[in-house]
């Protein structure tokens, strides 16, 4: 039976009716022949006939088709049973609602982010192909990987650049990315318009080529025609033969590192091919049909194994290339788990709202005892009144995910519209197919959880006491429902605990973040990210004429009024990229030959930097206007010292470094500071003097006399897009920093705000069962009061009965909270410091209320009048 | 339950014949369920009174396992009635049920129509 047999049975049943009536029909017309007066005849057919709706039901049954007409009768008594208390359906309907919505939410983002297939072809076989201990690797070697294999389709190499763009669309706001000229092959690209990089063989023919997203072709202005259409990189001009595919946003893939605008890599003559040692790339694989991740890395691995004994000067001993699933890499590990820690505190909610809905339905149920046990009496068997039940709660639960679902579509507008949440492929989520299929599985669990506890209950009902409660009422009434409210009340506070427990521990390491020791001043701090190569300018400018555009701008900021130092450097703390050259130092000049990974990141400041950032000096001194490029000279913060020159004083050592291509000294020893992120603790920084190798892209800091957020304007209009230098950005430090945090403070946020929903929503079901409970107990209560017992006794017997189930649900709380803050300890920042005082105080918390609950309703009991209780009913 | 009239010369039918006397029935030609009545009081000499609540039921089993088809058709008098046909199967069906029956008849008949053998004269 299906449901599209479904008019087939109303069809059936209208038959049944007719025929019937044609029985009677010829009953009367044979009676009325006979010579029986009309009305008699009737009557007298009618009497013959017997019970029709009898015969009806008795012969419907012979189709098969109770079932339909079960649900059908359990529907309209459901509906009516909802609609005679609104109240409480509204109630449930909207906790259900609530907690479909917000899970329904949180899942449509994870199926974007995470499980929706990328929009690549056959994604399954794609892989990202990193490195370790550093995470890069040069073009050659990617190209011996490819070379010969048996597990790899093809192998396409990428590399992040950041040249000056000019387009259309306006200049810079977009990034650049290197790819070699097989990547959209071996990605799977799909074309809007045009065609992949030319791959003729000869490598010249694709030279002055690029291919850009679709949503960058319609910041160009879109339109159906490539002729003619050019986009300006670092002063060259190339054309675009190729418009990406929509679905294929390379521009919001952080891992492949956003790009707008793809090139090929060896294209151009003039460029030398790229060294083996260099390390600017990374890379994805396309795995053969049938060949597994582990078979790909072994081969991947013996290959790069020959190529480290063939050029040990190219690879460090320990380089070792690792394979991630694409879709993986892409979507970030942390990402994934953030996510699902999020959906798994939906469920937990979820979980503790349907605790507290059972606990409403147990108390309901209670007072329909009698009516259950006079079905059963009647016929009707344990599984119809469970069938009932469930009926009643599916359409409940339906109705709670009908307005859940709503709500769920504006949730999910509003995430996706947030501007603080930068989530790959999160512009993609919405409430589709899938999230649908979601949120119906969800609904239907809800009525099956909400149904078996009750049901257990009625299926072993006992008769006679139940028929008669509606007489009676015993003072302990049923021991079973007391058992099962006390059980889920334990599970809240359980399930509560761990929530709460990981709020606290969210709360507190985004506020370990926010206020760690930084090794430098964020405050009244900004900057401005430029490019002194302007728009006037071609791509090659001599040494002293950067120097002079430098000095020219930090002047003219050091003019603004409220502006008390100024400085520039070329990247910045908090954001940097790895700027890593040949390095060594004298006491280990040997590290010069060989390829290292433990290359300390290079910066080149202007003098006044440290004092501008207000990091700190150790020893010796800082740059100055002395130190033109000719002196050599270099400071290290505290964690190149200790690693080159343990226990030492560095000043007057002498370094190695690519970048001048020549020794220096050491003049000084400055703080460590977190040069990547927040999140990433300090690593061995190399300081040189801009003047020694100036580099044209240069970050310009300035420390402010008050807000800098009201600086930034200025400071913005002081070049204007025509003038001598192009801006990239001009921010202040601490929206910087808030800007790290944004999406740990959002699932902070979160986390936080289902924490408090956990909480209250457990006390509050805790406290409707107990406050149900005693009053229950009255008359007990009231017969010790007369026997003698004092008031306090009275409160510290309940809680003497109570706490255990509170303690057992603490006690399991706390164990599941520790378990769960093991398994989540990657997402708490330096968690472990915070993580006793946060399980006591959601101990506190949680332990405090629920006491409470149980000793408020105990002591309005014992305040009663035993004389009036004892008459009451 | 609707009030039984009182026919006193009724008898219960036997449990799984009604099956067997609508298919022997059906033989004589597409019936609707009040002829089908009609014939067997008819046949029985007023003596087999075929409740309602047996005979829909029955019919509509019947039609579900295949031994009969019905169709609405009208009556001499334009009443509009459903007649059930019996179709292959059932004829098949009412073969083996009246093997069925025979052996039935026969049985019982031997058992009581036995004289005493031994020591009984």
């Amino acid at each position: 039976m299906n449901w599209l047999s479904r008019p087939a049975f109303w069809r059936r049943k209208r038959e049944l009716r007719e025929e019937i009536d044609s029985h009677l029909q010829m009953a009367i017309a044979d009676r009325v022949a006979r010579g029986e007066s009309e009305e008699k005849a009737r009557q007298q057919a009618m009497r013959e006939f017997g019970n029709v709706p009898l015969v009806q039901a008795v012969t419907s049954q012979m189709w098969g088709w109770m079932w339909l007409e079960h649900l059908a009768q359990n529907l309209r008594y459901a509906t009516r049973r909802l609609f005679r208390s609104p109240g409480f359906t509204l109630a449930a309907a909207a906790i259900i609602a609530v907690g479909i919505a917000v899970t329904t939410a949180i899942y449509s983002v994870v199926y974007a982010v995470i499980l929706q297939p990328l929009p690549f072809a056959r994604p399954h076989q794609l892989v990202a192909i990193g490195a370790k201990p550093s995470p890069s690797f040069s073009l050659p070697t990617v190209e011996d990987w490819q070379r010969g294999s048996h597990a790899f389709q093809s192998v396409a190499a990428y590399g992040g650049w950041s040249p000056r763009i000019q387009s259309s669309a306006g200049a810079g706001h977009a990034n650049a990315g290197l790819v070699s000229q097989n990547f959209a092959a071996t990605l799977g690209l799909e074309f809007a318009r045009g065609h992949d990089f030319t791959q003729s063989g000869n490598e010249s023919d694709c030279f002055g080529q690029a291919i850009v997203t679709y949503s960058y072709w319609r910041r160009m202005g879109g339109g159906d025609t490539l002729a003619n259409r050019t986009i300006q990189l670092d002063y060259k001009t190339y054309a675009i033969v190729g418009v990406l595919a929509r679905d294929a946003a390379l521009q919001e893939m952080e891992a492949l590192g956003q790009p707008s605008i793809l090139t090929p890599v060896g294209c151009d003559p003039a460029k030398s091919p790229q060294s083996r040692g260099d390390a600017d790339f990374s890379a994805i694989g396309r795995l053969y049909p049938g060949v597994t991740l582990q078979g790909a890395l072994s081969e991947l691995q013996a290959r790069q194994r020959v190529l480290t004994q063939e050029f040990p000067k190219d690879y460090a001993a320990a380089f070792t290339p690792v394979l991630i699933p694409l879709a993986d890499y892409i979507s970030g590990t942390r990402t994934r788990s953030a996510l699902f820690a999020t959906l798994a505190a939906c469920g937990l909610l979820l979980l503790i709202a349907c605790a507290n809905l059972v606990n409403l339905l147990l108390a309901r149920n209670m007072r329909r005892r009698s009516e259950f046990a006079l079905r059963a009496t009647l016929g009707a068997t344990p599984w119809r009144l469970a069938g009932q039940m469930l009926t009643e709660n599916c359409l409940l639960s339906a109705m709670g995910a009908t307005i859940g679902i709503a709500l769920s579509v504006l949730l999910v507008h509003a995430v996706t519209h947030l501007p603080v949440v930068h989530l790959p492929r999160l512009a993609h989520a919405k409430v589709n197919l899938p999230v649908l299929g979601f949120a119906g599985l969800l609904t239907v669990a809800i009525a099956f959880l909400l149904t078996l506890l009750p049901a257990l209950r009625s299926l072993r009902s006992t008769l006679l006491a139940d028929l008669t409660y509606g007489a009676f009422r015993s003072s302990s009434v049923s021991f079973g429902l007391r058992r099962a409210g006390r059980f889920l009340v334990a599970a809240q506070i359980a399930m509560a605990f761990v929530l709460v427990a990981s709020a606290g521990w969210m709360v507190s390491s985004v506020f370990v973040l926010l206020h760690q020791p930084l090794g430098f001043e964020p405050d009244h701090l900004l900057i401005a990210s430029t490019d002194l190569r302007g728009h006037q300018r071609n791509g090659t400018m001599a040494p002293a004429e950067i120097l002079a555009v430098l000095d020219q701008a930090l002047a003219d900021v050091r003019g603004l009024p409220g502006v008390e130092e100024v400085a520039a450097a070329n990247d910045k703390p908090l954001g940097g990229r790895v700027n890593r050259y040949d390095f060594c130092a004298d006491v280990h000049p040997d590290d010069c030959k060989h390829s290292s990974s433990t290359a300390p990141d290079v910066f080149q400041l202007t003098p006044g930097y440290f004092h501008t950032v207000g990091q700190q000096l150790y020893r010796g001194r800082a740059f100055n206007n002395g130190d033109d490029g000719q002196n050599h000279v270099a400071i290290v913060n505290r964690a190149l010292a200790a690693e080159q020159w343990p226990g030492q004083d560095p000043i007057g050592h002498r370094i190695f470094s690519g970048e001048l291509n020549a020794w220096a000294t050491v003049v000084g020893e400055v703080g460590d500071v977190h040069s990547y992120s927040l999140e990433r603790a300090p690593v061995p920084n190399l300081y040189l003097p801009e003047a020694d190798g100036p580099d044209t892209s240069m970050t310009i800091f300035v420390r402010t006399q008050r807000d800098p957020d009201r600086m930034v304007e200025t400071v913005r209009r002081l070049w204007r897009p025509d003038n001598e230098i192009d801006v990239r950005y001009v921010e202040s430090m601490p929206e910087l920093m808030s800007h790290q945090v944004a999406v740990r403070r959002f699932s902070m946020w979160v986390i936080a705000a289902f924490g408090s929903l956990a909480l209250s929503l457990a006390i509050f079901g805790t406290y409707a069962l107990l406050a149900y409970e005693v009053s229950m107990r009255e008359r007990e209560i009231g017969i010790r009061l007369a026997l003698g017992s004092s008031r306090s006794g009275i409160v510290s017997l309940l809680l003497r009965q109570e706490s255990p189930w509170i303690g057992a649900g603490m006690a399991l709380g706390f164990c599941s909270a520790v378990l769960v803050g093991f398994l989540l300890r990657a997402e708490f920042y330096h968690a472990q410091a915070a993580s006793l005082p946060v399980l006591i105080s959601s101990f506190v918390l949680l332990a405090l209320p629920a006491l409470a609950s149980i000793a408020i309703p105990g002591r309005r009991a014992s305040r009663l009048d035993p004389s009036l209780t004892l008459r009451q009913e | 339950m609707a009030e039984k009239a009182p026919y006193k010369n009724r008898i219960e039918l036997l449990q799984g014949t009604l099956d067997m006397l609508i298919l022997q029935e059906l033989r004589w030609g597409p019936q609707h369920g009040y002829g089908i009545v009609q014939a067997l009081r008819l046949r029985s000499g007023d003596v087999l009174q075929v409740e309602t609540g047996s005979l829909y039921p029955a019919l509509h089993r019947l039609e579900r396992q295949g031994w009969v088809r019905s169709d609405w058709k009208q009556t001499e008098s334009k009443q509009r009635a459903r007649y059930y046909r019996i179709t292959a199967n059932g004829k098949k069906q009412l073969a083996s049920e009246l093997d069925r029956w025979d052996q039935i008849v026969a049985a019982i008949g031997s058992v009581m129509r036995a004289r005493p053998e031994e020591g009984g004269a």
